[in-house]
């Protein structure tokens, strides 16, 4: 199976990105757990959501019961969906922001990386 | 407080695809909060983005109204719920498998539109270069 973050990685160097390239992939997994809990949120319906939003309020904010309140709302199978649809529009997104402006180098090492796991896939 | 949103976007001169990626990530973080804070129903901080606009002194009448407004930290909620999500898409399976096949998979899918568009684009390339040398 491939890695992820080796892939974001690869993308980051194709671009000849220089600052803290693990630094980005630490944000972008942040911004996609996020949101995947944002997408999971609004199929809920008010009344659910509701009370989710009273449970967060009385209880504590530590790991163990963010897990339980989420496990009461979500299946296995939900969860995965809204983060595979989650990186799927993250990635297009990130494409689409810097293929624009990608030298011609630049943009044969993108395509080059983007071929290499169309093959694999 | 910093305001993003009136940030200037970052330079760099020498390699505008990096400038784009780094823009594309500050813009991802602010959506992201946004949405969550939206959702969850958390008016005062989107208040709190609209008073770094307006002056000090008006701005000052209005946090202190909003002082009496309990709050939920919602910064850590996000947080703490977001790992959640992480950790309950791997609850059957090992080491995080899961998750990680989940946005593997987006990854790749991904990568299936995109090489059509730079294929494409490469064919427009090499027919306009044609029209060029006709």
């Amino acid at each position: 199976m491939n890695d992820y973050r080796a892939i974001l990685i690869e993308l980051l160097t194709a671009i000849d990105y220089n600052k803290d390239k693990s630094a980005f992939v630490e944000e972008f997994i942040k911004n996609l757990q996020l949101q995947s809990l944002n997408n999971l949120l609004l199929t809920l319906p008010q009344d659910k959501l509701d009370n989710m939003k009273q449970q967060l309020l009385s209880s504590s904010n530590d790991a163990q019961n963010s897990s339980k309140i989420i496990r009461s709302l979500f299946s296995e199978a939900q969860i995965n969906s809204s983060i595979e649809n989650a990186s799927r529009e993250a990635v297009t997104s990130y494409i689409e922001s810097i293929r624009d402006v990608l030298s011609p180098e630049q943009e044969k090492k993108v395509l080059a990386i983007i071929e290499k796991y169309n093959s694999t896939a | 407080m910093e305001n993003p949103e009136t940030r200037p976007p970052e330079e760099s001169k020498e390699n505008p695809a990096e400038t784009a990626a780094v823009n594309y990530m500050r813009q991802w973080k602010e959506k992201v909060h946004a949405g969550f804070d939206h959702i969850m129903g958390y008016p005062d901080r989107v208040i709190n983005r609209a008073l770094d606009r307006i002056p000090d002194t008006t701005a000052d009448k209005i946090h202190q109204k909003m002082d009496k407004i309990p709050t939920a930290a919602p910064a850590l909620l996000s947080s703490g719920l977001g790992s959640a999500i992480f950790y309950e898409a791997s609850r059957g399976s090992l080491s995080g498998t899961a998750t990680s096949s989940a946005v593997t998979a987006g990854i790749l899918t991904s990568f299936f539109y995109a090489r059509s568009y730079f294929r494409e684009r490469q064919i427009n390339k090499d027919k306009d270069k044609g029209l060029n040398n006709e």
